[in-house]
């Protein structure tokens, strides 16, 4: 599972993290006024972002020569962002970086689900805005803070210098961010009170620009907040490893990263990131089956559809012995022994599909629509007389026999 | 005589799929939490629920030209 680790202005050398975007000369996002927000999630080391050598406050982000992207500071990306050497068009100009945005809060949840469970590095546009925020968020390792209210209609009031305890009592802008935080803020990896200050410390900064030393001091805080939460997260064999990991880092730590620097066959589970795009989450399989639910269920009429859901493995298996016995009684016999592959299979299916059907009607779905074309093939070949219609009634007008053995269904 | 080879059809259709369907069983037990081998599952089910549409289809059509078929 990746992991996003906050990423935020003050934190400019964080290995991997978090972007945001005050999209401020963006027309469209000031009238509607809209926060952009780039979070890159990150598994293999390879698409591992890292910042370039570059001075903190220049607004740029550069992708060094081993594919890393990011970096970015002070928090003012617009429209001309400069990606380096990679182009400066857009995100996408990124290599191995993936770009995800959706459009409302399902589609939201749906990448957040799909950005968290496929591991290249992925750049999600992330609308957020309104007091439902966060939208669709609900990932355990998903990003939720919001750093910043957009600067647009925002009061001048002052910004308190420190934010206790992730209560944030801004209602110009960003106003339901402590709801976020208390919502979810104890499920992130890290401490969020590192971050607080950092948010107030980001807003400020929007505001006149910190200088050198005391961003070195809050960077140098910082990193010791966050390796005291490492620490705390991984055993004492661990602990050398990210007390020099750390050390290495300028500021911030990225758990994702340490994790992979923990995870000793990290190479050996690398995965080609054009595979790994085509890779499913869970949720795209549940979508998946969604789908195709839906789409058989609208051809489906309301009586059919009563059938389906009551419908066991087992009636159906009973219907196609019943229909086996008839069709010996009518001495046409027919290779019914066929079906048994079929229903076994079925079985073993769903005892594998079940996860995924869980709480849903669509399990009966794959094999009640057997039992039903059974009955109605069958019904056609013992020729049915009671309320046939349609083409049954004229394929079998000229046919044998009139008795029917107790079929006392036509469906 | 339709129905008979129509009949044959289907079975013989359901008994392809089945051959088609491995031994999930034994894969649900190893992969159960693998998101590949859930996003295949769903394609399977997909797949069968395809097969099923369009049979559904045939099954209830209406007819509206009783003279096509003898």
């Amino acid at each position: 599972m990746s992991r996003a680790v906050h990423y935020d202005a003050q934190e400019a050398y964080s290995p991997l993290g978090r972007l945001r975007i005050q999209p401020r000369c963006h027309q469209r996002c000031r009238k509607s006024q809209l926060q952009y927000e780039l979070i890159i999630f990150c598994k293999p080391r390879q698409n591992l972002p890292r910042v370039a050598d570059k001075p903190p406050n220049q607004g740029s982000i550069y992708a060094p020569a081993q594919l890393s992207v990011v970096g970015e500071e002070d928090g003012f990306l617009g429209a001309g962002r400069n990606y380096g050497s990679l182009g400066k068009r857009h995100h996408r100009a990124i290599f191995n970086l993936q770009s995800m945005s959706g459009q409302d809060p399902i589609e939201q949840r749906q990448t957040n689900h799909a950005k968290a469970n496929n591991g290249i590095a992925t750049y999600c546009r992330r609308l957020s805005c309104g007091p439902e925020e966060p939208r669709g968020v609900d990932f355990v390792g998903d990003v939720i803070q919001r750093l910043q209210p957009p600067p647009f209609g925002r009061s001048k009031g002052i910004v308190p210098e420190s934010v206790p305890n992730g209560i944030f009592n801004d209602n110009s802008g960003g106003g339901c961010k402590h709801v976020a935080r208390k919502q979810y803020g104890e499920r992130l990896e890290l401490s969020p009170s590192g971050l607080d200050d950092s948010e107030s410390e980001a807003s400020q900064s929007r505001r006149r620009p910190m200088e050198t030393g005391e961003r070195d001091q809050a960077a140098a805080t910082r990193l010791k907040r966050n390796r005291t939460a490492l620490m705390d997260k991984y055993d004492a064999s661990s602990r050398r490893v990210v007390a020099r990991y750390c050390n290495s880092q300028r500021t911030g730590v990225s758990i994702e990263a340490l994790r992979i620097k923990l995870t000793p066959n990290w190479r050996s589970s690398w995965k080609d990131p054009r595979t790994l795009m085509a890779q499913q989450s869970s949720a795209q399989a549940r979508l998946t089956l969604h789908d195709a639910f839906e789409r058989f269920g609208a051809t489906v009429t309301p009586d059919d559809k009563r059938d389906f859901a009551n419908t066991g493995l087992k009636d159906v298996r009973d219907e196609a012995i019943r229909i086996e016995r008839q069709l010996r009684a009518r001495r046409t016999q027919k290779n019914m022994a066929r079906l048994e592959p079929f229903l076994r299979g079925m079985e073993h299916y769903s005892k594998a599909v079940e996860v995924l059907c869980n709480g849903t009607p669509y399990l009966s779905w794959i094999w009640a629509p057997v039992k039903l074309m059974l009955m109605v093939s069958a019904s056609l070949l013992l020729h049915s007389p009671s309320g046939a219609k349609g083409w049954n009634q004229r394929t079998f007008a000229d046919s044998r026999s009139p008795d029917n053995h107790g079929l006392t269904r036509c469906v | 005589m339709d129905s008979l080879a129509a009949f044959e059809k289907l079975i013989e259709a359901y008994g392809k799929i089945g051959d088609m369907l491995p031994r999930f069983d034994r894969f649900a037990a190893a992969l159960s939490h693998d998101h590949n081998f859930q996003a295949l599952l769903a394609l399977v089910y997909a797949d069968i629920l395809e097969f099923h549409r369009r049979a559904y289809k045939f099954v209830r059509r209406k007819c509206k030209f009783p003279a096509i078929v003898p």
